[in-house]
């Protein structure tokens, strides 16, 4: 049964519903929640994944099947509770400024460069994984915010901008600059990455 | 549909060492209980306590006070059946009211219950007096030297301890019980023309119910005079020493020359008579007492009753 429908079923009294809704998106919403949230915030995980579930059973009574699809309503609501949080966190800082050349990332190229790990690592997926979650975590918020709605939850930029409430082009440049400092953060990573298969 | 994505980042997050994770067991049971218990419908509110229910009584949601004035009218009822037995307070001044009443000596080996008796208080004092009652309770304190001076005298009757100062001092808010005047009185003077004794009974009698007297009707060489206590001043001292020196229980000698009759609200408190150097002292209702009057005492007797101005019967309260 699609997400809508169980969502559906569930506003209409039926738990297993829900049950289903739950064992089918908890990972992804709780990888989510902690990626968004960050290092510093990471304790916190559990609780703003819980305070997403239960944004998503108050408001069961107004999910709507005609609007986005339920995977993306859920991945706004737990985007919504994580940057809460980190705004009461104070972590959130001003993203879109223009690049002016100097690249925020770049003290990090040299820790980067001692820690390359060997391309014939088996381990090779999991430290680019790992370095990529540590390059997250260096990111603004809201930059962070749009690379993973947009790479882990499958959202075009067209959608990200609707549901980030932005310009189209603003959304589109949250969106560049966020890649651009990662690829400068991943470094050889990335070589390695399109030499493999 | 515009699409930024990069493949490498991609699959670089897709192999993350976080990509296992998932929340607690916990996090899930509960987040999967509220689910549950949102779909319950709204549970019937459980009937009030009883302590909820009196609650709601006592203050009902509109906080009509009928409960406050239900109260009062409890309150009321309850003070007006206390109040019942009680005389009403009378108009008096308020000098007078609060002046004392008796002296309150404790008698525990005092004469027989007959030699006692109660004598209501002042009507405005009645409802202070109540909750001093526990003073005037017998006490067996030691005897006051005049006791011993008492014994000497007449050792036939039995002695009545003095009050205790405490006593006396509580004597403005006691009730009522005390001894009979003559015997204390007696007991107190052991001879007639000691002084002390004389002083001492003038002190206990500034106690007396006749001290509250207000008016006097001076009779003299068949003439009689009202004269007012506040007019004049004088008077009051030397009442209360005729007084203190007519102890003993005997009859006047001689023919009386002067009356004078302590008054108040125009009711008769007591009736002094002199027929010098004896002094006969008659409280209204109680037996006479005689003594003798010194020379100094006579001599302002009679410079009041000569020099002091009189108010005409009628205008005489």
């Amino acid at each position: 049964m699609p997400d809508d429908q169980l969502m559906l079923a569930y506003a209409a009294g039926d738990a297993a519903a829900f049950n289903a809704l739950y064992a089918r998106h908890e990972g992804a919403l709780f990888r989510f929640v902690r990626r968004l949230l960050g290092s510093a915030l990471v304790a916190q995980a559990d609780e703003v994944f819980q305070d997403t579930w239960l944004r998503i059973v108050s408001a069961r009574d107004s999910f709507s099947p005609q609007g986005a699809a339920w995977r993306t309503w859920a991945f706004t609501i737990a985007h919504n509770v994580a940057m809460d949080r980190l705004r009461v966190s104070g972590r959130e800082i001003g993203v879109d400024t223009p690049a002016d050349g100097s690249d925020p990332l770049d003290w990090l190229q040299p820790a980067i460069d001692m820690a390359h790990p060997s391309a014939e690592d088996v381990a090779f997926w999991r430290a680019a994984g790992q370095q990529l979650l540590t390059c997250l975590d260096a990111l603004p918020d809201a930059q962070r915010a749009a690379f993973l709605l947009h790479h882990e939850d499958g959202a075009e930029v067209e959608d990200l901008a609707q549901r980030l409430g932005l310009p189209f082009e603003t959304a589109k440049s949250r969106l560049r600059y966020a890649l651009q400092k990662l690829r400068g953060c991943m470094g050889r990573y990335l070589v390695a990455l399109e030499a493999r298969p | 549909m515009s699409t930024l994505r990069d493949a490498r980042l991609q699959k670089a997050l897709e192999h993350a060492p976080d990509a296992a994770l998932a929340p607690g067991k916990s996090v899930g049971d509960a987040i999967k209980f509220e689910a549950l218990r949102a779909l319950q419908p709204v549970a019937v509110r459980p009937s009030p306590g009883r302590w909820a229910r009196l609650k709601a009584w006592w203050l009902p949601p509109g906080h009509v006070p009928w409960n406050a004035a239900f109260a009062s009218l409890l309150l009321a009822s309850l003070v007006t059946l206390v109040w019942r037995g009680e005389d009403t307070p009378g108009a008096e001044p308020e000098a007078l009211a609060e002046r004392p009443v008796a002296a309150a000596p404790a008698a525990p080996s005092a004469p027989p219950p007959a030699q006692a008796q109660v004598v209501p208080p002042p009507l405005a004092d009645a409802p202070r007096a109540r909750p001093a009652a526990p003073v005037t309770k017998p006490r067996p304190t030691a005897p006051a030297p005049a006791d011993t001076m008492a014994a000497d005298v007449a050792p036939a009757v039995p002695a009545a301890p003095s009050p205790p100062a405490e006593v006396v001092a509580a004597v403005p808010q006691a009730p009522v019980l005390r001894a009979a005047p003559a015997p204390a009185a007696k007991a107190m003077a052991p001879s007639l023309g000691r002084t002390e004794s004389a002083g001492a009974a003038a002190s206990q009698a500034a106690h007396a119910p006749w001290d509250g007297w207000t008016a006097l009707r001076v009779t003299a060489a068949a003439r009689t005079d009202r004269v007012l206590r506040s007019a004049s001043p004088g008077w009051a001292g030397v009442v209360q020493r005729l007084v203190a020196v007519a102890v003993t229980p005997a009859p006047l000698e001689g023919v009386a020359t002067l009356e004078v009759e302590l008054l108040r609200g125009g009711v008769s408190l007591g009736r002094l008579e002199l027929a010098e150097p004896w002094v006969r002292w008659t409280p209204t209702g109680e037996a006479s007492r005689t003594g003798q009057a010194d020379a100094a005492l006579l001599r302002e007797l009679r410079v009041l009753v000569t020099a002091e101005p009189v108010t005409p019967p009628d205008s005489a309260r």
